[in-house]
């Protein structure tokens, strides 16, 4: 292999791959990085055996070949060279790779890319075109709610279906669920679901970047994996094996309460009860009750730490039902709120011990449950 | 029917294992069970390579995915000895001793993702036995409900060192020793294409053990060590104390060799036994069939079987860690001295 090209383009396409490098694996090949000519370009690949990421990066090929070599190594001399032009050339019988530019030349002793897994790439034809910024709204508002103790893997992944014209992806963690749906361009010729690792969906969203064509989505004959490709990029992720709780009988189907607050107003109040609450149980008490002879309808955000003190706040609110008092975990409204997309919260609660619902006001597309914490556990 | 494995004796085994393979019909799990170096982790490699394998006739050997097994480099075959738990956990290769509970963790977590390139995921555990019990423990919940592409494959020596419900959760499949003449004869075929001869030692030395035969053909210091080993012998049945107990000091500074050493002298001492009653077939020590029969001469049949129950006896009592250095020096000292009974000694 004898390939040439810009410093910048191999930094960055060598930090893209680098995602998906194992740091810890039984088979040693999967902490390297492949390296080899694709159709005149440079492909690199790496995985970790639960996502791969392939790259590809203009480059001048004089001579085909592909190895792998150490990433931490590879990703280190790339990015400490000068912004010019790489030179690399593969010395077959050694699996050496040599690294020239400007006035430096590496040796880097490689593993042969027969032992590196193959990473399915895009066959074309059935891709699922998916608008990115969707995809990204979709992924950050699903993932942060699944679970990242492995001890229930099901629940580390994201059900992700694809239904009629419609995409739904869904995750939970055993204390909150969080749906979003989204329309799709034309419909799926057959309907299907999966559960994807959220992590790898974290992945999709920060490599896409300012990707601005459709990402294409497909799933592999046997449906052992999901492809996303981007421009230039592939990423790959094996797919969760099991059943998905059903979560659609945990989605309250009636409320008692229902209250809309001012999104940004609610999140800062939250905020503010947080550097209490986080030295009690993380809890935050939400005070809601509607217009009376004490004044106008508000929600009373209220946090106690024993040792510490308090803070209360109150924020208007406009509210359709019965008085309520209910405490949820202050991280889990925080997160919710920070990917909610509207101007405007709804929050339907029943009762102190029912799961109450985040909604946002301004459409219907994202549903997000919480339960609440039993007021007595104070931290 | 299959193309034969590439697997020397276990026929009843092999043909079971092809049966399921073929019916598509495998169990979850299986625990291979048996004496060392009798072949268990090839025949479980090859199991692994079978349901792998891309090709029309598993295992081919021939496919991509074959040549990974082989390699052990297929993405879809995990195999968890010491080793692989050191690059796990990111540890000291000296620290290991037992399969931890963080790595059989760790691999359950792999194992719900789905194959990579293959149909199916393979877990290869080649000393089971080494789990400790909360790892073995651990371990029973993937036992119970593994994944419907998974296929978990234990191997051990030591079946009675391990949990009864890991035990229960597979298919056991007994392995023994191998037949004298089925290893002499496998060494006489490619890839080792051994001289007659030498095929007929390393045979009856290997007790059984194709793997041991077969490091000893790689590995020439392995019949070199034998060979001092049993000079060492002679060399204790010929001296006076003074020299026995300097052999006992060094035998008892190095406990595994120590205990080799045992080893191959209590086939010596049975191949004693074997030529006194009479029995010409059998032997262990083909190539000191002169030396035994001029010692067989002299030495009589109470006497070889008072020293190989000693040995024996020995051997139990350095496993239950008692002082070696005495342990060794009773042994030693309580021998006769070519063929003179040790009481007639003083």
């Amino acid at each position: 292999m004898r390939v040439s090209c810009l410093q910048e383009n191999l930094a960055k396409g060598v930090a893209i791959v680098g995602r998906a490098v194992a740091s810890r694996s039984t088979l040693p090949v999967l902490e390297n990085i492949y390296v080899g000519t694709d159709d005149g370009r440079l492909k690199l690949a790496a995985t970790n055996l639960e996502i791969g990421i392939t790259c590809w990066i203009g480059a001048q090929v004089e001579e085909e070949g592909e190895i792998s070599v150490p990433a931490r190594v590879v990703t280190d001399l790339v990015n400490s060279s000068p912004p010019e032009r790489i030179d690399m050339a593969l010395n077959v019988r050694t699996q050496t790779l040599q690294i020239h530019c400007a006035q430096f030349q590496a040796q880097l002793k490689g593993i042969d890319a027969s032992d590196f897994p193959i990473i399915p790439t895009a066959e074309q034809d059935k891709a699922i075109h998916v608008a990115p910024d969707t995809l990204r709204e979709m992924i950050s508002q699903v993932t942060f709610a699944a679970a990242t103790d492995e001890t229930r893997p099901i629940l580390t992944g994201v059900l992700t279906e694809f239904e009629g014209a419609s995409l739904t992806m869904a995750s939970a963690d055993g204390f909150r669920i969080s749906v979003r749906k989204a329309p799709l361009p034309e419909e799926v010729p057959e309907s299907f679901r999966v559960i994807i690792p959220a992590r790898a969906l974290q992945e999709v969203a920060r490599i896409m970047g300012d990707q601005e064509d459709p990402v294409e989505i497909l799933v592999t004959q046997k449906r052992n994996q999901v492809l996303f490709h981007m421009q230039n990029i592939d990423l790959v992720s094996q797919l969760i094996e099991g059943n998905f709780p059903d979560y659609r009988q945990i989605l309250p189907s009636s409320h008692v309460t229902r209250t809309v607050v001012d999104t940004g107003e609610f999140l800062r109040a939250i905020r503010r009860a947080r550097i209490f609450a986080r030295d009690a149980a993380n809890m935050v008490r939400l005070q809601i009750s509607g217009e009376s002879t004490e004044g106008p309808a508000r929600v009373r955000i209220v946090a106690e730490a024993a040792e510490l003190g308090d803070n209360v706040e109150e924020i208007g609110a406009s509210v359709e039902g019965e008085d309520i008092e209910i405490a949820f975990n202050v991280r889990y409204l925080i997160d919710v709120l920070g990917v909610l997309n509207s101007a405007q919260t709804i929050i339907e609660t029943t009762d102190a011990t029912s799961r109450g619902v985040i909604l946002p006001a301004s459409n219907d597309d994202f549903t997000h449950v919480i339960m609440p914490m039993h007021i007595g556990q104070r931290g | 029917m299959a193309t034969k494995w590439p697997i020397i004796g276990h026929h009843h085994a092999v043909s079971l294992l092809q049966r399921e393979v073929a019916r598509g019909e495998l169990a979850h799990a299986y625990l291979f069970a048996g004496p060392p170096q009798i072949g268990k982790q090839t025949l479980s490699s090859i199991l692994a390579q079978a349901l792998l394998c891309q090709g029309d006739d598993p295992p081919c050997g021939d496919c991509d995915s074959c040549r990974r097994v082989v390699r052990r480099q297929h993405p879809d075959l995990q195999i968890l000895d010491l080793p692989a738990q050191t690059r796990l956990l990111g540890e000291k290769t000296s620290a290991q001793h037992v399969l931890k509970i963080e790595t059989i963790r760790k691999v359950q977590q792999g194992l719900f993702r789905r194959p990579l390139q293959a149909d199916h995921k393979v877990i290869l555990i080649p000393e089971a036995h080494l789990m400790t019990t909360a790892a073995a423990n651990a371990f029973l919940k993937t036992l119970e409900e593994p994944p419907p592409y998974a296929l978990l494959l234990l191997t051990t020596t030591q079946v009675e060192d391990l949990l009864p419900t890991i035990v229960s959760r597979c298919q056991v499949v007994p392995l023994h020793l191998l037949r004298i003449t089925e290893i002499e004869t496998a060494l006489q075929r490619p890839p080792w294409k051994l001289e007659a001869a030498q095929a007929r030692l390393l045979a009856h030395l290997s007790g059984g053990r194709i793997g041991w035969a077969i490091r000893a053909h790689e590995d020439s210091s392995v019949l070199e060590e034998r060979q001092e080993t049993l000079e060492t012998l002679q060399r204790v049945l010929a001296g006076d104390d003074l020299e026995r107990m300097e052999i006992a000091e060094r035998m008892a500074r190095l406990p595994d060799q120590g205990m080799e050493t045992l080893a191959a002298w209590s086939t010596w001492w049975r191949d004693l036994l074997l030529l006194q009653s009479g029995a010409d077939n059998g032997l262990t020590n083909v190539d000191r069939r002169d030396e035994l029969a001029r010692v067989a001469r002299v030495w009589d049949v109470a006497e070889t079987y008072s020293a190989l129950s000693t040995l024996q006896e020995t051997i139990s009592a350095l496993e239950h860690n008692v002082n070696a250095l005495l342990a060794w020096e009773a042994f030693l000292l309580s021998l006769s001295v070519s063929g003179q009974p040790a009481e007639s000694r003083t």
